[in-house]
């Protein structure tokens, strides 16, 4: 399974910055989601809420994969534009995954974090 | 199951003070390993307890300091919490680093510490 993982995540991020409405298809149904601290349950609630964002940019630095017999944990940490031109914010983002087999791979659990440079303190949205 | 937010709370206090207060507190976390338990280390990928224990006893800085500023706890499985945690790292002098981290804690018998990924960010 750790052959394809690597794959399906970075695919995830693809289809989160070019074809967002698509990203529910890899989750779970019922799937644990936290990001930055909001509790979502399931992709299609996920996807519903970044349709109310601004466009992302995820360029991915480190993915870390712990392979367990029935289930892939993942790090995954890297930068994000969020919007575009002038009023876009880059940010750095960390995305702890769970993925299992489910009839194909699925995210079963995501925590998503923006990291901010140390010590800095409020960041505008455009 | 005990409230997760506190688990992971009191979890994470533990983790932190005990790495921060220098090589013998460190090694107390030995204990939250078994044979099985994963670590990542920035690049450094090692299993098991003793393995654990050896890196835990060979990192080149004299002083560090976490300082975790976000604590996401989710319950994974109905016997294990996932907590990712955010936040600044300062080693000796050195200016402060944003760190992120992943433990899967796993209840068997006691919880233990089943994964265990560090990163620096930025």
């Amino acid at each position: 399974m750790s052959e394809t993982v690597e794959p399906f995540i970075k695919s995830y991020y693809e289809t989160l910055d070019k074809n967002r409405s698509n990203i529910s298809v890899q989750f779970a149904d019922d799937a644990h989601i936290v990001w930055n601290g909001n509790p979502l349950s399931g992709g299609v609630t996920l996807a519903q809420m970044y349709g109310t964002m601004p466009e992302t940019r995820h360029e991915l630095g480190s993915m870390d994969i712990h392979v367990h017999a029935n289930s892939v944990i993942a790090s995954v940490a890297g930068k994000v534009r969020v919007g575009s031109g002038r009023s876009s914010n880059l940010f750095g983002f960390h995305e702890s995954l769970i993925i299992q087999n489910l009839n194909g791979l699925k995210f079963t659990s995501s925590t998503y974090r923006y990291i901010y440079k140390p010590r800095e303190t409020a960041v505008l949205f455009g | 199951m005990a409230d997760i937010n506190t688990l992971a709370k009191e979890f994470t206090q533990f983790y932190y003070t005990s790495f921060d207060a220098g090589n013998d507190e460190r090694q107390k976390l030995v204990t939250m390993y078994r044979d099985n338990s994963m670590f990542t280390f920035e690049t450094f990928n090692l299993q098991g307890a003793s393995a654990i224990g050896q890196r835990l006893a060979e990192f080149p800085f004299q002083r560090i300091k976490h300082d975790p500023q976000t604590i996401d706890p989710q319950p994974v499985d109905g016997n294990s919490v996932l907590i990712m945690v955010t936040g600044d790292v300062y080693t000796d002098d050195d200016p402060p680093k944003k760190f992120s981290q992943v433990f899967l804690l796993k209840n068997d018998n006691g919880y233990f510490l089943y994964n265990d990924i560090f990163r620096l960010v930025l």
